[in-house]
């Protein structure tokens, strides 16, 4: 009996670890994403860890052994992790997650990528060819890449196509739910909503049809912040300012990836004051001075918010961040 | 901007409702990028400008030091090739005055060029071609890496100026398990260096390295590697025992780090009359503000088959106005046996252009 009991527990533990697919994200967004569209069936951690700029992260060695036992490596893609992305996946020496292998996956695939450029010079400072790579605070691109996500999954892990499908659909609904609120994505559909996101006419089209009282959840509570400017730190926050309608009017750095300078922030003093800008928005990792410089000459507020999951205690989840981001916005431009 | 957003939501609203159908992949499924430079393999120039601005040994002169130009590309999906060039001072022995003199050339040198294989599987990774030896970690790096002007002396003065670069192959294997254990074996012909005389394919100099790595915590984090090299020096044989030790503390928070390297070489042959070698460095260099480094060194080295020793003290301060350019002011005092101690102050300024530098531990 005895012996029965300790082979099945054997038996479990070893079929649970044969079954459990490992999954090695960059950013916390994408393991968020990952665990809530893989479930109980992978086990997922993240590169990038804390309130880190996820542009400078060095490729450490320990990276690489996470990553030789990788089923599924995801990374956002557009050059985010150009630095260290190449070096952990060759230092892993793992096949199965290499560039262009089923088990590798650029979420960001169809997703609405803005800043594309033709021509690129560092002269614009650390740009990114194929477009601004921050794209994960569009809660749009959140659900398309919860779809990629569930793709590479199937790939990976065939068998568990079921709960793959059902996880990643649950948190479309989720996502759309928290977005327009329960009520419109019942009377509207999903298509719909974000077709009239899309297009920047969500406001009107309800109205036009009687049911911008309805609006709730993180467009709802945006909604009356619409047409203001925001000023940001880095050029992180244009996916979050697309889809709610703000206007980033201003950067505090001169140009994405090189620090403040005195000239510049004179000149974002100026935006501020002839833009009305009620809030200037940064990521924990940089530090306040320049921020506090341009807010002290305006009637600007200073808003340390998470970027990304992780960067605060209480962004322990995609949705959580959103809500973060959303609440704190949009009592700032109230 | 055509984003396939019709579709995918309506599909996605289908399916919720219901509907069988199932929402679609996306028809863009990687970033479009400029066909043109497709085939082209990543290419970087890295610029190395220096001004001596004091040398109580030497003269004080603006020199163009060197270029160095990379390249890498994926040759097939199995092999990934890269080669640097440069194009430096020849004869700069800085121990050697006077070498210099009167020479104004510039040499062409492959520093490397080699391709390697990374998804041989079982953990296994190949090498084949000219490269860095597995000898520490410093040497290894290219100058746009160093938090200093130039290479711990003890590597100069054991390898050669630019380090320990020879053509071989190299395997090396990654342990499996979360704790990084690498294991690496090379085979190289060295070429003559103040060391190692006279190594061939059936002759060469054998390295194996072992290195570990630690995460205390997110932020602090070290390499530990040890080092082994045996190979020809004339007739008879010469044997390096190296051990190299990284710590870095890199808080999130921008503008905050600190990184502690070094390194100790002991060096020893059955040549006749060659009594064994002792050779180290450490440095440290603390980030002040976004901007700013300050660099702290220590070098000391017994020079292999002579009785002298060269001692340096010193320390930088760097401003880095972007990841793709730095200034530098280097200080060194630096003594030998033989010598009067000699004083040297570096200006540096050094730009990379072209592909984005790895971020390497
Ligand atoms: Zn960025």
């Amino acid at each position: 009996m005895r012996i029965a009991i300790i082979a099945s527990l054997l038996l479990f533990g070893l079929t649970r670890a044969v079954a459990t697919i490992n999954v090695v994200t960059t950013t916390q967004d994408l393991a968020s994403i990952a665990r809530a569209v893989g479930g109980s069936r992978v086990s997922v951690s993240s590169i990038v860890t804390g309130a880190r700029d996820p542009h400078f992260i060095e490729a450490r060695p320990s990276y690489m052994s996470r990553v030789a036992s990788a089923n599924l490596f995801i990374a956002i893609g557009l050059d985010l992790e150009v630095g260290y992305e190449r070096p952990i996946l060759d230092g892993s020496r793992n096949r199965r997650v290499a560039i262009g292998q089923p088990g590798h996956l650029y979420a960001s695939a169809g997703c609405l990528i803005l800043d594309r450029r033709t021509d690129v010079s560092r002269a614009d400072g650390d740009v990114h060819p194929h477009g601004n790579p921050h794209i994960w605070l569009d809660p749009y691109n959140a659900r398309q890449m919860a779809w990629n996500i569930r793709g590479a999954l199937i790939r990976v892990d065939p068998a568990g196509r079921d709960d793959y499908e059902k996880n990643a659909l649950a948190f479309l609904d989720r996502v759309d739910r928290a977005m327009f609120g329960a009520a419109l994505v019942d009377r509207f559909g999903t298509s719909t909503l974000w077709t009239w996101s899309q297009d920047g006419r969500l406001m009107q089209r309800l109205r036009e049809n009687g049911a911008a009282a309805q609006l709730s959840g993180w467009a709802g509570k945006m909604a009356p912040a619409a047409g203001q400017a925001i000023i940001s730190y880095h050029r992180s926050w244009i996916y979050f300012a697309n889809r709610f309608g703000l206007q980033v009017v201003a950067e505090l750095e001169p140009k994405p990836g090189i620090e403040p300078t005195p000239g510049h922030l004179a000149s974002v003093v100026e935006i501020a004051r002839s833009r009305n800008v009620k809030a200037i928005v940064q990521e924990p990792f940089y530090s306040r001075g320049a921020a506090d410089f341009v807010a002290g000459r305006t009637q600007a507020k200073v808003l340390v918010l998470p970027g990304s999951v992780g960067h605060t205690p209480v962004a322990t989840d995609y949705f959580k961040l959103m809500d973060v981001i959303v609440d704190s916005v949009s009592s700032a431009l109230r | 901007m055509t984003v396939p957003i019709q579709s995918i939501v309506a599909g996605a609203a289908m399916a919720l409702s219901g509907a069988t159908a199932e929402p679609p992949e996306p028809q863009d499924p990687q970033p479009s990028q400029p066909a043109k430079n497709v085939f082209n393999p990543q290419m970087s120039i890295v610029t190395d400008f220096r001004g001596i601005l004091i040398d109580n040994h030497g003269e004080k002169e603006w020199k163009l030091n060197e270029l160095e130009f990379g390249f890498a590309a994926d040759v097939d999906p199995f092999l990934r090739a890269e080669a640097y060039i440069s194009v430096h001072k020849s004869g700069h022995h800085h121990h050697e005055e006077g070498m210099e003199e009167g020479l104004d050339e510039y040499e062409i040198e492959i520093e490397e060029a080699f391709g390697v294989y990374s998804g041989l599987g079982g953990g296994w990774q190949v090498k084949l071609g000219k490269f860095a030896g597995a000898v520490g970690r410093i040497q290894r790096n290219h100058i746009d890496q160093l938090n200093f002007l130039d290479y711990p002396f003890v590597i100069q003065d054991l390898f050669g100026d630019h380090g320990l670069r020879a053509p071989g192959v190299h395997a090396s294997y990654l342990f499996p398990g979360q704790q990084f254990l690498e294991l690496t074996l090379e085979a190289v012909q060295a070429e003559d260096g103040p060391l190692f005389e006279h190594a061939k394919l059936d002759k060469p100099v054998w390295i194996g390295r072992l290195r570990t790595f630690f995460d205390f915590s997110e932020d602090l984090s070290a390499q530990l590697g040890g080092s082994i090299l045996t190979g020809p020096r004339d007739e008879d044989r010469a044997t390096v025992f190296g051990l190299d030790y990284t710590m870095k503390w890199q808080p999130g928070q921008k503008g905050q780090s600190a990184v502690f390297e070094a390194e100790a070489y002991w060096a020893n042959s059955n040549e006749p009359g060659f009594s064994s070698t002792f050779g180290a460095f450490a440095a440290l260099t603390y980030q002040v503000a976004p901007r700013v480094f300050l660099t702290g060194r220590f070098d000391y080295s017994e020079l292999p088959g002579t009785s002298d020793v060269r001692r340096g003290f010193g320390g930088n301060v760097t401003y880095r106005l972007s990841e793709f350019q730095l200034l530098r002011l280097e200080l060194m005092r630096i003594t030998s046996n033989f010598d009067d101690p000699r004083t040297v102050l570096t200006f540096q300024f050094q730009y990379l252009i072209g592909a984005h530098p790895a971020h390497k531990y």
